[in-house]
């Protein structure tokens, strides 16, 4: 049995060759399989069985993400700078500029980071919001210690200091005894604006910053011990760059 | 070679235009999730895989070579993509925080991948009715007679569908296989 594929260059894979078993007894095989029939043909049994274990196998069947592709045309979106225009069946609904109701919109920048994540490790991406100039979005990844978390941040500010959205996904919960705390940081220091653990299934944390954010641009989140007293712990699992 | 309308859709999914991203993504997504759930042991990082993928081959499109088929072309990056966020997950656990089923799998083949991908590709090109048949059957483990009362059709219908079904499969499957005597 030969399969008959050939990797030229880096995007270069051709298949040749038509099938050499008797295609009436491999497609009696693949319905069949040993209980009916009996090819004499052992290659076509060989083919027909790799085969039928590929139809029996879930990664053949699985259904890809219904938000898929609506999580792709926005990470495109992001990357071309918003100049790739949305069909209007599919554009989000013009929202209030009321920061919770900018959710859903934001929870598909949190899928598209996660696919720019593997691209920019963990360096942290602009991305700016392209409904409106309310909030300023921005990318956070997981580092290593949190290698499958990413999140996007909005930032707004208002009368009584920078409001922080931040929309996770992929950081587990914090285990009981410890929490995560949050962090802006830049020239003048390391200033805390939260702490949260992700136990209940939420994955939106509402943060609060004193301190501007042109000052301390760099937000982490870090993993920290009860008890352990309030400095971090420079445990970071989240970490991105606010402005540019 | 890719016939003028994969040409087409090429160039239109270079420029980022929605309907040929989506065109793109409804026909390719499910054989790249194919290879990735082949090489990856969990889901999440399958759907990762999948985006990076798409993501990948979007900012690659204007370079895309029109006289090259699409699907080998996206089954390379999907390959590629999939062997990276493998690697990157074996680096980043240590052995004790390796799950079983981590442990448990091991990227299939190349030539088990790509014909995962064509198993999935020829899968959708079957009618509606004769697919659901071969899910049953395959998938699911369902006798005839379980998927006549499933269904609601008569025993001799889903003979007639799965019959029809297998020999759509074997010829849509040709191109793929190449046996010696």
């Amino acid at each position: 049995m030969v399969f008959d594929v050939v990797l030229g260059n880096d995007f270069e894979l051709r298949t040749t060759g038509a099938i050499g078993v008797n295609e009436d007894e491999f497609a009696d095989f693949l319905d069949n399989g040993s209980r009916a029939s009996d090819p004499r043909d052992e290659s076509t049994r060989e083919t027909a069985t790799r085969f039928r274990d590929l139809l029996a196998a879930d990664a053949v069947w699985a259904e890809p993400s219904p938000t898929g592709v609506d999580d792709l045309l926005a990470a495109i979106q992001t990357e071309s700078g918003g100049t790739v225009p949305a069909a209007p069946a599919t554009a989000p609904a013009a929202q209030p500029r009321v920061p919770s109701r900018r959710r859903s919109r934001r929870l598909m920048l949190v899928a598209a980071a996660a696919g720019i994540v593997a691209v920019a490790g963990v360096v942290g991406i602009l991305v700016r919001s392209a409904d409106d100039g309310a909030g300023q979005d921005f990318a956070v990844a997981g580092t290593e210690l949190a290698p499958n978390a990413s999140g996007v941040g909005t930032v707004e500010e208002t009368g009584s200091g920078v409001s922080i959205e931040l929309d996770v996904s992929g950081l587990p919960p914090a285990e009981p005894g410890t929490y995560y705390q949050a962090w802006v940081k830049g020239p003048d220091g390391l200033v805390t604006v939260g702490t949260f653990h992700m136990r209940g299934g939420d994955d939106h944390v509402d943060l609060w910053s004193g301190v501007p954010l042109d000052r301390y641009p760099t937000l982490t989140v870090t993993l920290q011990q009860e008890g352990a007293g309030q400095e971090s712990s420079g445990r970071v699992v989240l970490s991105g760059e606010v402005g540019g | 070679m890719a016939g003028p309308d994969e040409r087409d859709l090429a160039v239109r999914f270079a420029a980022g235009d929605e309907t040929a991203v989506r065109a793109i993504y409804e026909r390719y997504a499910g054989p790249i999730l194919t290879v990735a759930m082949g090489t990856l042991a969990k889901r999440e990082l399958a759907d990762e895989a999948v985006q990076t993928t798409m993501l990948k081959a979007w900012r690659a499109a204007g370079s895309f070579d029109p006289t090259r088929e699409l699907a080998p072309w996206l089954y390379a990056i999907a390959r590629r993509v999939s062997i990276d966020i493998y690697r990157r997950e074996r680096r980043a656990a240590t052995p004790e925080e390796l799950s079983d089923e981590q442990v448990a799998v091991v990227p299939l083949s190349f030539e088990r991948t790509w014909e995962a991908w064509e198993v999935r590709t020829a899968l959708a090109e079957l009618p509606p009715d004769e697919r659901e048949v071969v899910r049953l059957s395959h998938f699911v483990g369902m006798t005839h007679g379980e998927i006549a009362e499933h269904v609601g059709v008569p025993i001799g219908t889903v003979k007639s569908r799965s019959n029809r079904a297998h020999r759509r499969l074997a010829a849509l499957l040709a191109h793929v296989v190449r046996a010696t005597e």
